[in-house]
């Protein structure tokens, strides 16, 4: 077989890969804690759209007409779709977040209705003109098309996540775990909810091309629910998440690579065999622990013992 | 075992006082024309019916209502949830107990307000959350995941979130709830050792006889104040339908003013004559909650049972 390592375009990919996994696990446990594990998978969607509508409003009413229409994928226009992306992700984020705060309708229908309506806006307006580059990779995923401003986007917003999370700490800690008394302690929450939707937004524009709409959701959810597996603390479940997330990026692409199957598909069923081992080891555990039919134990097993989510 | 205590008011400045105050949420009043005061080193408990504003009036404390008219203020400022200095403890059912917070980390919560731009706490933050986790008895639960735990270490381990900031002001909604009779017990006297330390407290629950033996002053809530003043002068059967619509035989027993809560009961078996009003088994009203908050002693017609078991729901 080849060594993959020796192509540029492969050590790209999977450090994008393990960027990115890493970067959804850091950010995907706040998602899973809240409860709001569907809005990965429904912004993921909103946020195609978005990149849609900005790559139309880009081309055909900026410039129209222009030269920039033209320019390749590192050009100025494919700043200001990061910008309307982001920018779009984070305003549907926003708007989940205070409809389920106001109690409006709750979580998940906000995210149904929101994200699907701007998904669909996104899937019309290519059938409409038939005019933009292959957006397949952003539905799918694909490492073959990183380049380095692909790199360097995740990269930045690995470091402004992970500055965001260590300053805002406590206040994110507290509003996950008890959104309305937090606010009784202090914490700013609606502060705290616009600062976790951005980041989040930021998070799915910089993932998008590696690990596509289709399974970002997974990227999102299965590293922190693996890590609740191992741990009771809030700090630990952060650390084993994230690193969790990375190793699952360059596990799946690696295997991506040695099956030849496409490469979101692949850290996704990779992820997903690792959250299983981890669950069968922590249940052996619990199980060697207090022997077979041991009723009593099980409550206490804190580590095999962990949470279900729904 | 119980002591009800001569209750005295301290004079001087009000921490709470609510003047015609009508709060509740966007579009819907819940408590109307509320007069409230609540002066230091007072340990007040709120009665009434389940949707009643027992909770509501709490928020309003804490400044997290809408006060559509009226004057609520706390400590001589108006009421504002970000500047609100009270400890609250919340009512535990609302807890995630599967979220991954350590009994350390829930009591470290307590002092978010302090510098928030540090994500890490100060050495004299550490001391006094470990001072309080001594006092409370939980010092060595510390690394406890708060799902491994009971009932009474929980309530605890709360309580000593609300009470790292020393403040002068403690809010509880339904300490009492679904803990079996010694660690109610245990939490009432616990909170009896803080108002003697001089912190005032205002807790609301549903257990009427707990509260009638262990609190100088209770307050009825049925969306407005129905009556308030110490057990002796509240807990009588007028008062007590007009705040559950129920009749409620009241027992004097040894000192004690007892509430025997099984109007079901006696209706059913006919041991006593229909209600002169036919009122006998309305309960609930107004309610959107299908399940009965007369669970406490359901079905134990005697006095002195009659304050027992609890939680039946
Ligand atoms: N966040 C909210 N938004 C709108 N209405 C609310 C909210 N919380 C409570 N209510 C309404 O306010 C009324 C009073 O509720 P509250 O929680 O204060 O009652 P309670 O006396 O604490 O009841 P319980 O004994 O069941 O705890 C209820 O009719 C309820 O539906
Ligand atoms: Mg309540």
């Amino acid at each position: 077989m080849l060594d993959p390592f020796g192509y540029e375009f492969f050590v790209n990919g999977l450090i994008a890969a393990t960027l990115a996994g890493a970067l959804c696990g850091l950010v995907g446990v706040y998602v899973v804690l809240r409860h709001m594990s569907y809005i990965g998978h429904g912004l993921a969607h909103s946020v195609f759209g978005g990149a849609v509508i900005s790559q139309f409003v880009v081309f055909n009413v900026i410039f129209a007409g222009t030269a920039v229409g033209s320019i390749g994928r590192d050009g100025l226009g494919e700043t200001y779709l990061l910008v309307g992306a982001i920018t779009w992700g984070f305003l549907t984020a926003l708007a989940i977040t205070l409809i389920t705060r106001l109690r409006i309708i709750g979580a998940d229908a906000a995210i149904g209705i929101i994200t699907t309506a701007s998904f669909a806006l996104g899937i019309a307006l290519i059938s409409y003109t038939r005019s933009f580059r292959d957006f397949e990779a952003q539905l799918f995923g694909n490492i073959l098309g990183v380049s380095t401003a692909d790199l360097v986007t995740i990269l930045v917003v690995t470091v402004v996540t992970w500055a965001v999370f260590l300053v805002w700490y406590k206040q994110f800690l507290f509003s996950a775990f008890e959104p309305e008394v937090a606010g009784f302690y202090g914490v700013p929450t609606w502060l705290t909810d616009t600062m976790f939707s951005l980041v989040l937004a930021a998070t799915i524009v910089a993932s998008l091309d590696v690990l596509g709409v289709t399974m970002i959701a997974a990227a999102i959810v299965i590293p922190p629910i693996t890590a609740r597996l191992l741990t009771n603390r809030f700090r630990t479940m952060m650390i084993l998440s994230t690193v969790t997330g990375a190793f699952c990026g360059f596990g799946g692409v690696y295997a991506s690579w040695v099956l030849d199957i496409s490469t979101g598909a692949s850290v996704v069923i990779f992820s997903s065999g690792f959250f299983v081992v981890t669950l069968i080891y922590t249940r052996l555990k619990g199980f060697l622990a207090f022997g077979p039919g041991s009723r009593s134990g099980r409550g206490r097993v804190s580590q095999g013992q962990a949470a279900v989510f729904d | 075992m119980l002591h009800p205590f001569p209750h005295q008011r301290e004079s001087g400045q009000p921490i709470v006082e609510l003047k015609n105050v009508t709060a509740g949420y966007e579009g819907q009043a819940v408590l109307s024309e509320v007069n409230l005061t609540i002066m230091p080193g007072d340990f007040v408990g709120f009665l009434g019916p389940s949707g009643s504003g027992k909770t509501t009036l709490l928020r309003t404390i804490l400044g997290a209502t809408r006060v559509f008219s009226g004057d609520a203020q706390v400590n001589g400022k108006r009421v504002d949830r970000r500047r609100s200095l009270a400890g609250y403890v919340p009512q535990l059912e609302t807890i995630d107990w599967n979220f991954p917070v350590t009994v350390g980390e829930v009591v470290m919560m307590g002092h978010t307000r302090g510098n928030p731009l540090f994500p890490w706490h100060r050495q004299a933050d550490w001391r006094t959350a470990r001072a309080t986790m001594e006092r409370l008895g939980i010092a060595d639960l510390e690394d406890r995941h708060i799902r491994q735990l009971s009932g009474g270490q929980q309530q605890r381990a709360f309580l000593a979130r609300a009470l790292v900031s020393n403040p002068s002001l403690l809010l509880l909604d339904e300490p009492t709830r679904g803990v079996d009779i010694k660690t109610r017990d245990e939490v009432m006297h616990l909170l009896h050792e803080l108002n003697h330390q001089g912190v005032a407290i205002a807790m609301t629950t549903h257990e009427i006889n707990p509260v009638a033996a262990h609190l100088p002053w209770l307050v009825c809530i049925k969306g407005q104040i129905v009556a308030e003043g110490p057990p002796s002068q509240v807990i009588s059967p007028e008062i007590l339908h007009l705040t559950y619509g129920a009749e409620m035989p009241v027992i004097e027993y040894e000192g004690m003013t007892l509430v025997a809560e099984s109007p079901h009961h006696f209706g059913r078996n006919g041991n006593r004559k229909a209600s002169a009003n036919g009122n006998g088994r309305a309960a609930e009203p107004g309610t959107g909650h299908g399940h009965s908050h007369h669970g406490e002693a359901a079905g134990h017609g005697h006095p002195v049972g009659a304050h027992g078991v609890s939680g039946a729901d």
